[in-house]
């Protein structure tokens, strides 16, 4: 076969994700039968303290695998460098399966613009699914610049693809995943309620909310005490308070998708603000810098308990129901 | 039907270009970025950035931006298909609403999303993404940094437009709005 090209493959583009390896990981789920909703709703976010330094985590809340397996999908990850690479995506995109590669440094360029994407120079994940063997192009997908980080569709030459695969896996030390690829292994009929999911899983876990939120407003009580004795940050803040942004916007996603939206703006706007602030004191600590900082660690705070009040709100009303 | 440029000067209120740079550079700009690029000296510049035409202030002027704090600016032009709005925001990808008021004192609420000015920052930090926003202007700040302006358009059925209403945001910087109407 000359050309195999899957046409609906389609990128996540409503949140940026914690991972290219996820950007990866959801279209193969969602192209095998999954749905984005199952992959977010069976993340758990979390927090907790590490040194007295806040460390943000996922867990699955059910092993992944179960999830896969639970729409026939499975997934396999290969550790060992593959030599003839181009020939083994070439045979499992045959076959059926989406391969994505551990690659550096790989230059691909947008379909619809033509535009070249940034080389990534550290590791990244790259997912193919297509090829075109008369002008040897593998169909990925990629983000074109690291700013504007929505994924999209690409196509690189076989060549550089396997090049970008060899530079990096070819003399490691240690053998580490460098392959994962998904297959279809059983035509399976899943069919879930978003809102009635959302609403038990959320239920189900309501130690884990609570101690997330704790955390969370203990950090606000943190951030409010540094700022009125202008003490020096933490570099890290910042980056914590993009996780916390990041949990947020994947918290408010599933309850749009579940029919339950909440409207975010104000709160995603102070936990920014307040994430710019952050980042000020680190760089040009002044008096002015850390009031506005304490200022807006007010303002956040009281969005993020409306929020969890909506949230908390939902699931008492399912409580509710359960006794009725 | 064509492009407007909505004249928003009266509005400026910070500056983010400079010839040459200032001596002490973190008092000024964003988080110390200060825009020095000789293409953009002067006193106005005519960009088109995607399409639209854009009419901004350039090193020559005290201020050419405007740090969005509910301002009020007024189109009074008809049919208007799309609002443009070249900014950028001090850090982080993300969007705000503003209200476009219509001459039959209508209002609605749209979005008005830009990324952050400085395009070394790392992906670990993209928290949001938006088709409406897309690069306009890419240019140097502090002689060294890559840092970019943003073109955010966002689509109107037609609107007739008295004015528009800007979020208060402090993060999030305009420098020139152009309308497309009758």
């Amino acid at each position: 076969m000359e050309e195999k090209r899957i046409y609906d493959i389609k990128p996540f583009d409503r949140f940026a994700l914690g991972t290219c390896m996820e950007y990866g990981y959801i279209p193969m789920f969602t192209y095998f039968g999954g749905t984005e909703f199952e992959y977010f709703l069976n993340k758990w976010t979390y927090f907790h303290y590490m040194d007295d330094h806040f460390c943000i985590s996922t867990a699955d809340q059910t092993d992944f695998e179960k999830l896969l397996l639970s729409h026939g999908i499975e997934a396999t990850l290969v550790m060992e460098y593959e030599e003839n690479i181009i020939d083994k995506i070439l045979k499992s995109l045959d076959e059926g399966a989406l391969i994505m590669l551990r690659v550096s440094g790989a230059e691909a360029y947008e379909v619809e613009t033509g535009y070249k994407t940034e080389k990534s120079l550290s590791e990244h994940w790259i997912l193919c699914y297509g090829y075109d063997k008369q002008t040897r192009e593998f169909d990925i997908l990629e983000h074109r610049t690291n700013v504007a980080a929505a994924y999209k569709h690409c196509r690189i030459p076989f060549d550089d693809y396997a090049e970008a695969y060899r530079s990096l896996n070819k003399d490691r030390e240690e053998s580490s995943l460098s392959q994962i690829i998904m297959r279809r292994i059983e035509e399976v009929d899943t069919d879930i309620d978003f809102q009635s999911e959302y609403l038990k899983r959320r239920a189900g876990n309501l130690a884990g909310f609570d101690l997330s939120n704790r955390c969370l407003m203990h950090m606000m009580d943190t951030l409010k005490e540094e700022a009125e004795h202008e003490e020096e940050f933490e570099s890290d803040y910042v980056l914590i308070f993009t996780e916390i942004i990041k949990y947020c916007q994947r918290e408010l996603w599933l309850l749009e998708t579940a029919g339950m939206p909440y409207d975010s703006t104000e709160l995603i706007k102070q936990l920014n603000i307040v994430r710019t602030f952050v980042m000020k004191c680190s760089l040009y600590p002044s008096a002015r810098v850390y009031a506005q900082l304490a200022k807006h660690v007010v303002l956040a705070e009281e969005q993020f308990r409306l929020f969890n009040g909506y949230i908390e709100g939902i699931l008492k009303g399912v409580a509710v129901l359960e006794m009725a | 039907m064509k492009w407007h440029s909505i004249n928003i000067d009266r509005l400026l209120d910070h500056k983010i270009l400079f010839d040459p740079l200032p001596e002490d550079g973190e008092e000024h700009g964003v988080s110390g970025i200060c825009i020095n690029d000789g293409s953009l000296s002067g006193e106005k510049l005519n960009r088109e950035c995607g399409g639209v035409p854009f009419e901004f202030c350039g090193t020559s002027r005290e201020n050419d931006n405007l740090i969005c704090a509910y301002q009020h600016i007024e189109i009074g032009l008809n049919n208007v298909k799309r609002l443009a709005f070249l900014g950028f925001n001090e850090f982080g990808n993300y969007g705000d609403r503003l209200t476009v008021i219509g001459k039959d004192g209508s209002m609605h609420s749209e979005q008005l999303f830009f990324y952050g000015i400085n395009q070394s920052v790392e992906t670990l930090y993209s928290s949001e993404m938006n088709e409406l926003c897309s690069e306009a202007v890419k240019t140097t700040a502090n002689g060294y940094l890559d840092v970019s302006l943003y073109k955010c358009e966002i689509p109107l059925e037609g609107f007739d437009i008295e004015e528009i209403v800007l979020p208060d945001n402090i993060e999030m910087h305009i420098m020139a709005v152009s309308a497309y109407g009758g």
